[in-house]
């Protein structure tokens, strides 16, 4: 089969991680056998392209093309170029001929690239990264006063949105819906996601739950691991001290403050045997009232935490496994967080908030789960932590990472079979 | 000249002004003129220039003679002969008013102002015929300030005159359009803030010194007035000109008409067409639009049977659901859409453009030159559609399965066929929630609107599902928001009645005119059809104009159909349709 895997960005332009699933997707299905080719097409501004064409190659590969559609409404999802979309599509059609295309968002694209795809006679798999089709706040299921939502209805979306009057919630929820029934099957990382989207009204059938794929190179991290002699990873680390560590985009979103919080709850007697590491950035928030707070927080906390600043990739699971516990505080729902991944993969427990993909993808022999945004909660589970010096079993945290680097090699063939069955249905 | 006469005369000191109606107005003037008076040229410097013509003198020359050897005074009656090169233009006697003309004391600037007064003069003001005027700088009145806000067809003109409680002023516009006298003019009890933004320590405004009046018609363009006051029973004097500012707010007038003169509701018909009327009016006259095309070309193909018209106002965001439309209705409908909103022409041609190769759907777009209002922008679609049912459709309902448009069109078809009746068929339309905002309308009386009749949508807010099973019924009308005819009807119908001013009772209007012709009224209930209305949060000045004008429409559809609906005979309830009973598990008044 040919494959055309088409994402909302490149990575290696924009960092996220529904276009890292993406990528990673378009990376192992070029070693399948069953593929006989498969292109990558990332949405990217004009300028990333380059030249004026609508089309160019991202780093001269043939196989990763950026492609410059026309502007998107922000509030139904739907381009606002139509016919000039539809030569786009009509013109990656005819050079590549793809007999399926894999969608991971409509960002950046627009959800008529569903019905353009079906009508140039193409199959469509499409992906839920998150809760974008259901929800104008960022996708998250969050109210704009912070409080976690559990349904969406045109009336109660107006009250987190007065600017768009309930009718207008459901001219979106029906548009959407719409174009969105363009797509042969659905996949969702999650089986929570899934089950949001079920009760929003997705066929159940329809939905497959697959895990996304993981990078080459994080997969190459854990193998390395894994081939390490027993005992020398994590060297450096004190011995004293229990070190948790955060990884991931410093947003509100992701619960750093609450971790800082946490700590400050901590009874004074843990504070010289604990370190918090908190790895990661984010330059938009840096300035903003959140990242003010929360350097404050931190210089509050010099004894205990440490701001670690951005890392790379490659160097996640080295990093993990210098670490004792990885905390995951996430404010909202997630999905299917990377980190959990790759702490499973750096075989290293989990500290996680007990709601939507977190609480799924936790192991409960080997993770802690704590009240969703509840800093105490967080803090006691952490003192419990080092009272009790709870250490997960070693081998079982090895057997769990090499469990999780055979299942990606599952994944990936479930993913072949569902584009395999959008195939056979459309015939 | 073939035919002249003095229609007024004034002296001014040693000037002599006149104004002469002439048929036709010569296109040379005359430059160099003499006039004699009892007999004596008094000399070569009669000037005449065309006066601007205005409603009440289309046609009229000033002349303007300077009499240096005359006495002090004039005598009232005079003979005068107007002489070109020796040729008598004309001759007759004349009884000159007296023109004062106050601190206008170099004659360079008083030639000026006698030329700007003259068409003033000529014209006669109704009350202030044969009267002495005199003319002064608007300065001599004191602390005034005027200002008027222009709506619908009209204006509301609100402020102050220092005196005006003591004095008799005429606010009357320089091209002489306006004119509204004292009586004409509320004197009312200023608000609180009003005091203190404009009064200045020394003596206070009087309260009796503010006014509010209600004009029909535009402001002058150019804003210019005079005040002319009554100043005895022979006397008038014209201060002036001065210039009042007009800015456009619908809201604002009705406002402040609502404040000075009462609730229209509380108001008998004259007043309210008096007060409010021509503020709540769109301006009639000749309607244009624009027309562009999009989506495949009709070329060689038959007419399409159904032609779905749309009317657009006030929110760009309803091309959703026209988009929607594009994408579900067969190729043999066309869709008219009417844009009846200058702020949102380019919006609409522009989106329709960037996807016109992707629509199925022949799609005309018309762009009203102004805001003609409902009835006429449908009328203006009407005109343009060519198929045989015309499918009248609001912006923002949404339908999410067509297959309803497409039963209706065929009933119609199918019933004048083989029974050559007409019908007009109304649909059932759900909120948001799946509750009913339509299921056909009945007509009531209402308490809140004087006990006139208005129109009542029975099971307002109550789920779909609670609501019987019928597949339809007859009732007396159905809402134009989605309502099937066909074309041959709404023409003999003459389309809406453009009596109703906006938007508002001009379909009950249709439905009852479609009835009288002969025509049955029925509503399917189907599913997939929705309307969302009132889902703009009304801001505080809109409400008063947005009652207002279903008060006007209200008056204007009871006139017309009051006593027949009072007369009952089956006109006002729904009647079972075919298939069964009519459960209603709830009543609900809107």
């Amino acid at each position: 089969m040919r494959v055309m895997v088409l994402s909302h960005g490149h990575p290696d332009l924009i960092a996220g991680g529904g276009e890292r699933a993406a990528y990673a997707i378009f990376q192992r299905l070029k070693r399948h056998p069953g593929v006989e080719e498969t292109l990558f097409v990332a949405a990217a501004p004009a300028e990333a392209i380059g030249h004026s064409a609508a089309f160019g190659a991202f780093r001269s590969r043939p196989d990763e093309i950026l492609a410059c559609p026309p502007p998107v409404d922000s509030f139904t999802h739907q381009t606002l170029g139509l016919d000039q979309l539809r030569r786009l599509v009509d013109d990656l059609v005819s050079a590549f001929k793809p007999d399926v295309v894999h969608v991971h968002h409509f960002i950046n694209w627009g959800l008529d690239v569903l019905e353009l795809f079906r009508r140039a006679g193409v199959p469509v798999v499409f992906t839920f990264h998150e809760f974008g089709a259901i929800c104008s706040h960022y996708g998250q299921m969050l109210k704009v006063d912070g409080r976690l939502c559990d349904a969406a209805s045109p009336a109660e979306c107006s009250l987190c949105f007065p600017q768009f009057a309930a009718g207008k919630f459901f001219v979106r929820e029906s548009i959407v819906k719409y174009l969105l029934g363009f797509a042969d099957g659905y996949l969702s990382p999650s089986a929570f996601l899934a089950r949001r989207f079920t009760a929003w009204g997705i066929p159940e059938q329809r939905i497959a739950v697959v895990e996304n794929l993981l990078d080459p190179h994080t997969l190459a991290q854990a193998l390395a691991l894994e081939n390490a002699p027993a005992g020398t990873e994590g060297s450096g680390r004190p011995a004293d001290r229990v070190v948790f560590s955060f990884f991931g985009q410093i947003t509100p979103f992701k619960g750093v403050d609450l971790l800082l919080e946490a700590v400050r709850l901590l009874p004074s007697s843990l504070r010289s045997r604990i370190l918090v590491q908190v790895h990661g950035d984010n330059i938009y928030y840096r300035e903003t009232d959140f990242g003010r707070r929360l350097r404050s927080l931190a210089e509050e906390a010099t004894d205990v935490v440490s701001l670690r600043g951005a890392y790379r990739n490659v160097e996640t699971i080295a990093l993990m496994a210098a670490s004792d516990w990885i905390i995951v505080p996430s404010i909202w729902w997630e999905n299917s967080p990377v980190v959990m991944q790759e702490a499973r993969l750096a075989a290293r427990p989990l500290i996680c908030a007990d709601i939507g993909g977190m609480s799924e993808k936790m192991n409960r022999d080997v993770d802690q789960p704590f009240s969703a945004r509840s800093a105490a909660s967080l803090a006691d589970v952490m003192a419990a932590v080092v009272e009790a010096r709870v250490r997960p079993d070693r081998e079982r945290l090895r057997e769990l990472a090499r469990a999780r680097v055979e299942a990606d090699e599952a994944h990936l063939d479930r993913h072949v079979s569902v584009y395999a069955k959008a195939m056979a249905g459309w015939a | 000249m073939t035919s002249t006469s003095c229609i007024d005369a004034f002296a001014h000191g040693s000037a002599l002004l006149l104004t002469i109606a002439a048929q036709p107005v010569p296109q040379d003037l005359p430059d160099r003129l003499s006039l004699t008076v009892n007999g004596r040229v008094v000399g070569c410097e009669a000037t005449a220039w065309r006066m601007p013509s205005t409603p009440r003198l289309p046609a009229a020359l000033g002349v303007l003679a300077s009499l240096p050897e005359m006495p002090g005074a004039l005598p009232r009656r005079l003979v005068a002969t107007l002489l070109h090169e020796e040729r008598e233009i004309w001759s007759g006697q004349i009884a000159p008013r007296t023109l004062v003309l106050r601190d206008l004391a170099d004659p360079g600037i008083r030639h000026e102002a006698l030329q700007g007064f003259a068409p003033w003069l000529a014209a006669g003001l109704p009350g202030l015929l044969d009267r002495d005027l005199s003319f002064a700088p608007i300065g001599s009145i004191g602390r005034m300030r005027l200002t008027a806000v222009a709506a619908g067809a009209g204006f509301v003109l609100e402020g102050f005159i220092e005196g005006d409680a003591t004095r008799r002023f005429h606010i009357v516009s320089c091209d002489l359009t306006i004119h509204l006298a004292p009586d004409e003019r509320v004197v009312h009890r200023p608000a609180p803030q009003a005091i203190k933004r404009t009064a200045r320590p020394r003596s206070p405004i009087q309260p009796g010194d503010w006014t509010l009046a209600v004009g029909a018609g535009p402001m002058p363009a150019d804003g210019r007035f005079y005040l002319v006051e009554e100043t005895g029973p022979d006397r008038a004097a014209c201060h002036g000109p001065f210039v009042i500012e007009t800015e456009r707010d619908e809201s604002k007038a009705v406002a402040l008409v609502h404040e000075a003169f009462g609730d229209i509701r509380s108001l008998p018909t004259g007043a309210v067409d008096r007060l409010y009327r021509p503020l709540l009016a769109l301006p009639k006259g000749p309607r244009h639009s624009q027309r562009f095309t999009f989506g495949p070309r009709r070329q060689g193909m038959a007419n399409p049977a159904v032609s779905v018209i749309v009317p657009f106002y006030g929110d760009a965001f309803f091309l959703h659901c026209l988009f929607h439309l594009q994408r579900l209705l067969p190729p043999d409908f066309e869709i008219v859409v009417v844009v009846d909103d200058v702020r949102l022409r380019d919006a609409c041609y522009l989106s329709l453009s960037q996807r016109s190769d992707s629509i199925a759907v022949p799609t005309i777009l018309l762009c009203n030159e102004r805001n003609y209002g409902y009835g006429p922008s449908n009328d203006l679609g009407a005109r343009a559609a060519s198929g045989e049912v015309l499918i009248l459709m609001n912006s923002d309902v949404l339908v999410l399965d067509p297959a309803p448009h497409v039963e209706a069109a065929e009933r119609i078809r199918t019933h004048r066929l083989h029974h050559g009746q007409e019908l007009v068929l109304g649909f059932s339309l759900l909120y948001e929630d799946r509750t009913v905002q339509h299921l056909g309308m009945t007509f009531a009386r209402s308490a809140a609107m004087n006990d006139l009749f208005i129109v009542d949508h029975p099971l307002k807010g109550i789920p779909v599902a609670l609501c019987g099973a019928e597949a339809e019924r007859r009732v007396p009308a159905v809402t134009g928001a989605l309502m099937a005819l066909s074309r041959d009807l709404y023409g003999q119908l003459d389309g809406f009645d453009d009596g109703f001013e906006r938007g508002d009772f001009e379909d009950a209007d249709l439905c009852l005119r479609a009835r009288q012709a002969g025509a049955e009224i029925r509503v399917l209930m189907r599913d997939g059809l929705y309307h969302l209305e009132r889902q703009s949060i009304p801001s505080l000045g809109g409400q008063h104009l947005r009652q207002s004008i279903t008060y006007l429409n209200c008056l204007t559809f009871n006139a017309r159909w009051g006593a027949a609906l009072a007369a009952g005979a089956g006109m006002s309830e729904p009647e079972a349709g075919a298939g069964g009973k009519v459960r209603v598990l709830k009543r609900r008044r809107n």
